[in-house]
């Protein structure tokens, strides 16, 4: 069924199954990452009021619906990775997940350090934030901003990957790295899995 | 706890309400065509209905002296009520009120100072729902805080109305999936999608896009809320109508004798009230009464404090409108034939001395004041009460209207005129706050309180705020000085000697379980 799935509604799929493996665990990366870390923030005000095992419960729901989000997200970068077909070059597999998940990467590591000026309180001066005030009073909503960089950050991507092979090596090789780490986290969302049945099996 | 979701399962709530309505029309088209309705009770019982607005305080209730005319309802409701004239909550703010109340202690007994899960035996087995166990018992909440409260007594309730159901976004789904577990589901959902007042959440990629969604929403009810609809966290919205209509549902639907309480968040900030009472004391000349800035103050500003008054003035003004509504909804029914009505709160708020809200840890009027109202079933006579009540004499009244015994560690008495051959007059009153004390522990960061008319005695110790570090004790003539403007507290002399032994001693016995 997820090979059916995969392929509709394009006739042939830009990933062999491996490289689809790899594209769904760099896509679990930053957001079970980040529900982690939101969870253990949480963590120590939640056993005080509560316990360790609402806690942990807590923390299983979360993974469940960062899960549920991976999964949304994959399929998302997945069916717009077809767009890169448009690019002849590119005709290796490999290529093109470098660029699709090294371009994804960078998109969360966006959404990321927008969240993050809140969750560390970080001062908003300086150059960087001073460029996006900016651009957001321009345009009055920040995901457009972050589309706007990340359109600037893809065209910076393409050229990259077309010109340097060393540049396509080390990527290649990063985001094998990363996948490795992602599958550590995916692991988190089976005993969330688990912890959640349990929980609702004897409430 | 017992999340009822069959019908919601599959109605959203507005659905669910009309069907509601039409229900009951067709259940009472038989009495409309020959007798008034009037409801039969089981046995001789009559039901109880405690309606609780949260954050209400008694200082800003015309019926109850304030200048600017908030509770035109409560007025004309109290020519057929007893109503409390000097009734104080057991504590500063929602968990120590409340859990004073459901438990007939004081906040330095229970030791719910702060979780909202801390409280100790035996007043965790003896409660409202408990004690009263020949009723049917229903509780519903708005207030997520409250339903942490009332989760310690789940065993105890036949029926628990999830606060979600009554909202705006009742998270359906969310109970249909993990409704054996919704409590936890909903928090992990929150953390996890809802930008609350932190700003961040665990979801980087779908918040943005939910939270957008949700305020599009929101946008019809613009018109009716010019400041939003009420809401609880920073997208929990509801309708004060909706709970009030599910209440009216509820007094036809319950097994009777019942036992109900509603526990509704207006008027807790955020004032949002309808377009109808935005403004409604624009005309009104009032300013309050100035006064010096106290330690525990919040750092709020005079300007800030006066426009929040009003606004707070104004909700009150949109809860004693719902409240009428639901009074007339309730005479017009026969209810009040059969049903003890009792109208009041957990805690009050304050608009002065530059603080703002209900968490600083302060007894002034306006905090600690609050309102009670109580409606006899069958005997519309108005009686007014000027003697000292509290929250923890609610539960021995009512276990004394039904005929069941009182245990012995309540610390509350049976509120006049109930009572017989009980002196009022000299009787102490007490409060305790201690948010950031250990529960088990004695209280070495606290607010105590002893009121024994017209004296009240305040008692702050371990505050960073304090003054040189040193406790501090304030001693108010109520009477004389009802705007507590003069701190009259001088060591060495009566009342201040004798109620500083008092309350002292009463805090030694208190913690001594905990030494």
């Amino acid at each position: 069924m997820i090979h059916t799935l995969l392929r509709l509604p394009f006739r042939y799929s830009p990933f062999s199954g491996e490289e689809t493996r790899q594209l769904f665990l760099l896509s679990a990366l930053p957001i079970n990452f980040w529900y982690i870390l939101v969870w253990l923030r949480s963590f120590g005000a939640i056993v005080e009021e509560s316990g360790l095992w609402e806690a942990l419960g807590v923390g299983a729901y979360m993974l469940i619906f960062s899960l549920a989000e991976v999964v949304l997200i994959f399929f998302l970068v997945f069916y717009s990775s077809h767009l890169i077909n448009a690019f002849p070059k590119l005709r290796r597999s490999q290529h093109r997940l470098s660029l699709v998940g090294m371009l994804y990467l960078v998109v969360a590591g966006i959404l990321i350090l927008e969240q993050s000026r809140h969750m560390f309180e970080l001062p908003t001066d300086g150059p960087l934030w001073e460029f996006i005030n900016r651009a957001n009073n321009l345009v009055a909503s920040s995901p457009i901003i972050i589309l706007f960089i990340g359109l600037l950050v893809f065209a910076g991507f393409v050229i990259a990957v077309y010109r340097s092979t060393r540049i396509k090596g080390l990527i290649a090789a990063t985001l094998d790295k990363l996948a490795l780490l992602s599958s550590l986290y995916l692991s988190l969302n089976v005993i969330s899995l688990i912890i959640v049945i349990y929980r609702n099996l004897f409430p | 706890m017992d999340f009822n979701h069959s019908v919601r399962s599959y109605l959203n709530r507005r659905e669910f309400l009309k069907l509601g309505s039409l229900f009951l029309l067709a259940q009472n088209l038989p009495s409309v065509f020959s007798r008034p309705a009037k409801v039969a009770a089981e046995n001789d019982l009559p039901n109880i209905l405690i309606i609780l607005f949260d954050t209400f305080s008694a200082t800003n209730i015309s019926l109850h002296g304030y200048p600017r005319e908030t509770t035109p309802h409560l007025a004309r409701i109290a020519d057929k009520a007893i109503v409390y004239h000097n009734h104080f909550a057991g504590g500063s703010w929602t968990y120590p009120g409340t859990n004073s109340l459901l438990t007939g202690s004081y906040p330095w007994s229970h030791r719910g100072f702060y979780s909202g899960r801390d409280i100790v035996s035996p007043y965790l087995e003896n409660n409202l729902f408990s004690l009263l166990d020949d009723h049917h018992r229903l509780a519903y909440t708005h207030n997520p805080k409250v339903e942490r409260v009332l989760s310690q007594f789940e065993d105890s309730i036949d029926h628990y109305e999830p606060r979600h159901s009554l909202y705006i976004d009742n998270q359906s789904w969310l109970s249909k999936l993990f409704g054996r577990d919704f409590e936890t589901a909903a928090l992990a959902w929150e953390r996890s999608i809802k930008k609350g007042e932190t700003g961040y959440t665990g979801s980087i990629f779908l918040s943005e896009p939910y939270n957008a969604a949700q305020q599009a929403r929101y946008l019809q009810y613009l018109e009716d809320f010019p400041k939003g609809p009420p809401r609880i966290l920073q997208d929990e919205y509801f309708l004060l109508s909706d709970a009030i209509d599910w209440t009216q549902l509820q007094t036809q639907l319950m097994p009777q004798p019942y036992l109900a309480y509603i526990h509704l968040l207006p008027p807790h900030a955020q004032y949002t009230p309808h377009r109808q009472f935005i403004g409604a004391f624009d005309d009104v000349d009032y300013e309050p009464t100035k006064k010096p800035r106290h330690f525990m103050h919040n750092k709020a500003k005079e300007k800030t404090l006066i426009e929040w008054r009003t606004a707070y003035d104004e909700y009150i003004l949109n809860v004693d409108h719902e409240f009428g509504r639901l009074y007339d909804y309730l005479e017009a029914k026969g209810v009040l034939e059969n049903t003890w009505v009792i109208m009041t709160s957990d805690h009050g708020e304050m608009f002065e001395r530059g603080i703002s809200g209900h968490r600083q840890p302060t007894f002034h009027q306006p905090i600690i004041r609050i309102p009670l109202m109580v409606l006899e079933p069958g005997n519309p006579t108005r009686r007014d009460i000027f003697s000292p009540t509290v929250g923890v004499d609610l539960l021995p009244t009512l276990l004394h209207l039904s005929g069941r015994p009182i245990p012995n560690h309540l610390e509350g008495i049976v509120l006049p005129p109930f009572a017989s051959g009980i002196e009022l007059v000299d009787r102490a009153i007490y409060a305790a706050d201690a948010q950031k004390n250990k529960p088990l522990q004695p209280l070495t960061e606290a607010t105590t309180m002893i009121v024994r008319w017209p004296y009240k005695l305040v008692y702050y110790l371990g505050y960073p705020e304090l003054p040189d570090g040193k406790p501090v004790f304030e001693l108010f003539d109520l009477e004389n000085d009802p705007e507590e403007l003069q701190n009259i507290y001088a060591p060495g002399s009566n009342p201040s000697d004798e109620l500083t032994e008092e309350l002292l001693q009463r805090m030694r016995e208190k913690d001594q379980p905990y030494a």
